[in-house]
């Protein structure tokens, strides 16, 4: 192979057309030693961001199992009180999770098949505003819920909580059941139909065994998200603590040994759930041999139909998008023009530099995970390293799968005072911080779309003597674009809103979600609503992009 | 049947109306896009039409559900259900409607032998060769068929090679025209060949609208226009004129001795017709009175002449041929059963060249090389005739099919 490029390469030079100076950069780096460096620099970028920060906090709990002890087991004044405090977060976290996603998929369910199925005005727009919330800011979403449900007499607590968690986790698991129902052929459920099914028995035998993949993958990323998040928390859960918030707390008060155990644990916990879903969801198996022809005969009459999708509708409408969006109604509360520009501390000036620091996060973070992402997916789908690349591609996921907050703790850690002593926290650590947690969501794409597309293509233009890094260039780059754009986008919209993760190391720095976060415990409501609106009109704007450019080639992250 | 469906503006089938009698296997011919598994997904209740009936023996059935209406449906590329075995796949239908277990046990294992695949009762679809997944799909569907015995069939041979395509075609013809099953069908395709082997009426139908129902005799023979001439086979069409002030009138047919007993029946009854195609000699084909009758003298033509209908003989003949060109022959191809000859002939001092398919024979092989100076010609009974229908048309029909 090696042998038949070089001559494929030698060829051109006895022709007596010159190359430019572009394809002969080209064909000099195209030789195997630089792909081998770019390897290896790719490779080490990726052991450094994302293995390094976590397995040191587990090198950093076991030489620090004394004060590990006493601050958690054994101290003078509370005993063992944080370590119940740690079993009861998390416990609270797991169990929001667990009620958000299965209200969600619940809900889902219907919308999806509505959404994918169903012909009727508007449909556009009603997909769109589904999608809208993970564009957002989760402390912005959080605010609105908090306001909204003011108005019931619902209060910081448990029940808020979960009514938030339902409301940015909601768009992962309708898109990702709306990708696999777009994808699976409608041909099936016709032939079903042709041969006497009734509705409710074609959608339980047919869609939904057909429906698995996009359910896990969807329930897996939106338990994840409940579980790490921490903005949109904070804000709603008043005297409740949620595991990320708890790690928030012992940051916040320097109680570093405490932290890192807490950390070391949701890392732990999170990265077995992961696998231990994907293990088990694959024996998971629907019952379609059974069906109960009367039963569901009568169950799929239209008044069931449309009372299951009015239902869903109305749900959807009362618990999640009137929630998310009633912070527009809020604008004219308190006096805005006094609070936020004519008060002494100069809030507006915060605003400004915040906005500015969350937006230069955000594009440095895309841009570098850019550079290290694409050879990345290119290693995974391209290479053949065996074993290697599936230990590879599985630990891609670890960033997604942990909880942000106990994820900035890691890197705080590593890179930290406290470790390597390389940044302070502030700007440059969020920033580190923020393409560790994002880098698979720029990765993901790049690999489905590089997966999709036609290798012939590219052996074509290898065998016209085209060298390595030219059919990069002229042929993969142009053909992974969607990816690129989606993954992009996904990057920066993620990275817009996170809290955790931010809190955790920003020094003196704030973020948009964090001066929500800041603003909203000051109650200056005002304000917060103001920078609400402002992120909510980016955000909307991003995901107008972001649906313009893939109408096509979705993909399934995680 | 009086059916249109629209898809927004576009409309799939506009006014098409079919009738298919009992036990017929009837096919429905026309380009990719024509709207043939529209008209199928109507028939059996997937989507419903914006207008028209769908009547099954008198009675309206447009409000009944698929499921209602006991056809039995084969789609193309069959879909399997991937997540069940095949045994599950056969007996679906049977599960929906509760029928007894011990019998459905029964007729599938009986199905599980007609299609060769006893013993692998847990197979999964994607563990089936195609061949073996048209079976599956095929008992499938009749497993659905109680008293009505509707089968219908969405490009049932399409996903299949060559040789297994002929040899399923030939099952599929066997099975359906079998007393036991007594099956009336509707199959759709896109392959002339294919539908001119097992219909018994074809229907072609092409933008939603149907352009010709009739036997593979009629609608090979009598085209009526360009469309269907050119869909059914490879054609040269010639532009020309009906012959002015000819003695055309009320001259039937005397049929030639020459011509075969099959030529004679669809030629009883035509009267023949003299056109000028714009070279020296005034050329006369038969045509059915009908059509004699549109045909003005002075009109504008389209004569059409069907690659495996020409002639061939060495050298000039044209004194004792009628209906002859001179050519020369540029190309020779060897297909197997046929030659197909390119024979370069002039009209109106320009060039073209014709496309003739001759049965492939010793003598053939050595008298008509690449070069030869030949007479190419036809008989005046297979000449098409149509009125000229423009060059927009033409030229729109000729980049469809």
């Amino acid at each position: 192979m090696m042998q038949k490029e070089e001559s494929a390469a030698e060829k051109p030079k006895t022709k007596k057309t010159e190359l430019s100076l572009t394809l002969k950069t080209e064909r000099y780096f195209s030789k195997p030693k630089y792909r081998k460096i770019l390897d290896g620099i790719t490779i080490s970028f990726f052991v450094l961001v994302i293995i390094g920060p976590i397995i040191n906090i587990f090198s950093t709990i076991l030489l620090n199992i004394p004060s590990i002890s006493h601050d958690v087991f054994n101290d003078e004044l509370i005993g063992a009180l944080q370590w119940y405090n740690i079993l009861e977060s998390l416990s609270v976290s797991f169990t929001i999770a667990s009620v958000a996603v299965i209200f969600d998929i619940i809900i889902a369910l219907p919308i999806s098949i509505i959404l994918t199925r169903y012909n009727f005005r508007g449909k556009k727009f009603l997909d769109a505003i589904v999608d809208l919330p993970m564009a957002v800011p989760t402390s912005a979403l959080g605010f609105s819920v908090l306001l909204f449900w003011r108005l019931f007499g619902i209060n910081p607590g448990y029940t808020l909580i979960i009514f938030g968690h339902i409301v940015f986790t909601f768009p992962y698991i309708v898109r990702n059941m709306k990708i696999v129902l777009e994808k699976s052929s409608v041909l099936y459920e016709d032939a079903a139909r042709t041969l006497g099914a009734p509705g409710i028995t074609v959608f339980r035998t047919i869609t939904l065994p057909m429906m698995k993949e996009g359910i896990i993958a969807g329930a897996i990323l939106a338990f994840t998200r409940s579980l790490g998040e921490t903005g949109a928390t904070i804000i709603l859960s008043g005297l409740v603590e949620t595991a990320p918030i708890l790690i928030v707390g012992f940051r916040r008060q320097l109680e570093i040994p405490s932290a890192s155990f807490l950390a070391g644990i949701l890392i732990t916990v999170s990265i077995l759930l992961l696998f231990s879903i994907k293990i088990f969801t694959r024996k998971v198996k629907f019952p379609v041999k059974r069906i109960w022809p009367e039963t569901e005969k009568y169950l799929s009459k239209k008044p069931f139909r449309y009372f299951r999708d009015g239902f869903s509708l109305i749900v959807l409408l009362i618990v999640i998008l009137i929630p998310s969006f009633f912070i527009i109604t809020q604008i004219t509360e308190g006096n805005l023009a006094e609070e936020l520009f004519l008060a002494k501390d100069y809030k507006w000036a915060y605003l400004y530099t915040s906005f500015i620091d969350s937006i230069s996060v955000g594009v440095l973070a895309v841009f570098i995970n850019l550079i290290f992402g694409i050879p990345l997916a290119m290693i995974i789908t391209k290479r053949n390293w065996g074993k290697f690349i599936t230990i590879l591609d599985t630990i891609l996921d670890v960033p997604i799968a942990i909880p942000s907050a106990a994820l900035g703790f890691a890197i705080f850690l590593f890179w930290g005072p406290a470790g390597l002593n390389f940044f302070q926290p502030g700007f440059y650590m969020i920033l580190f911080v923020h393409i560790s947690f994002t880098f698979p969501y720029m990765v993901r794409p790049i690999i489905s779309v590089l997966e999709q597309s036609n290798e012939g293509v590219e052996e074509a233009a290898r065998t016209l003597g085209a060298s390595n890094i030219t059919v990069f260039r002229k042929i993969t780059l142009p053909n992974i674009k969607q990816g690129i754009i989606a993954g992009s986008i996904m990057v920066f919209t993620r990275s817009l809103g996170e809290t955790g993760a931010t809190i955790v190391v920003m020094g003196r720095v704030r973020t948009i979600p964090v001066l929500i976060v800041d603003w909203v415990e000051a109650n200056v409501f005002a304000s917060a609503i103001f920078a609400s609106l402002l992120v909510i009109l980016f955000s909307a704007f991003l995901i107008f992009l972001l649906r313009s450019i893939r109408k096509k080639g979705d993909v399934i992250v995680a | 049947m009086n059916i249109t469906k629209k898809y927004g503006k576009f409309k799939a089938l506009s006014n098409i109306s079919l009738e298919i009698k009992d036990k017929e296997y009837f096919i429905v011919l026309g380009p990719t896009g024509a709207g043939k598994t529209s008209l199928l997904k109507v028939i059996a209740g997937l989507v419903s039409p914006d207008e028209g009936e769908i009547l099954f023996d008198g009675m309206r059935i447009n409000e009944k559900q698929p499921g209602e209406r006991n056809l039995g449906f084969m789609f193309e590329n069959y879909a399997l259900f991937p997540h069940m075995n095949i045994v599950d796949n056969i007996s679906y239908s049977s599960r929906v409607h509760a029928r007894n277990p011990e019998s459905t046990q029964k007729i599938v294992q009986q199905f599980l032998m007609m299609t060769l695949l006893m013993g692998r009762d847990d197979a999964l679809p994607k563990e089936l060769s195609g061949g073996m997944k048209q079976r599956v799909a095929l008992s499938r569907a009749l497993m659905n068929l109680e008293q009505t015995k509707l089968l219908i069939l969405d490009e049932p041979l399409k996903a299949l090679d060559a040789g297994l395509r002929n040899s399923l075609r030939r099952e599929l013809l066997n099975m359906a025209k079998s007393s036991i099953l007594d099956l009336t069908v509707i199959h759709v395709t896109n392959d002339q060949r294919e539908a001119m082997m097992v219909a018994d009426r074809i229907a072609l139908i092409n933008q939603g609208k149907v352009v010709q129902v009739g036997t593979p005799h009629e609608i090979y023979y009598h085209p009526r226009n360009l469309f269907v001439a050119y869909f059914m086979s490879e054609i040269n069409y010639f532009e020309g004129k009906c012959v002015k002030n000819s003695k055309r009138k009320g001259e039937l047919h005397k049929i030639s001795t020459k011509s075969d007993k099959f030529l004679k029946q669809i030629q009883e009854d035509s009267l023949l017709l003299p056109i000028d195609i714009g070279i020296d000699k005034i050329f006369t084909v038969y045509t059915d009175h009908q059509k004699f009758e549109t045909i003005d003298d002075g009109d504008n033509i389209l004569l059409v002449v069907r690659a495996n209908h020409f002639k061939i003989r060495e050298g000039n003949r044209l004194k004792d041929k009628k209906n002859a060109f001179i050519g020369l022959i540029k190309r020779r191809k060897f297909m197997g059963v046929f030659y197909r000859f390119e024979v370069l002939v002039k009209i109106n001092n320009k060039e073209k060249r014709l496309i003739i398919s001759i049965p492939a024979t010793t003598e053939i092989h050595q008298k008509f090389q690449e070069g030869s100076n030949v007479t190419v010609y036809f008989p005046e009974e297979l000449g098409i005739i149509f009125k000229h229908p423009g060059k927009d048309e033409i030229n729109r029909i000729m980049s469809l099919v």
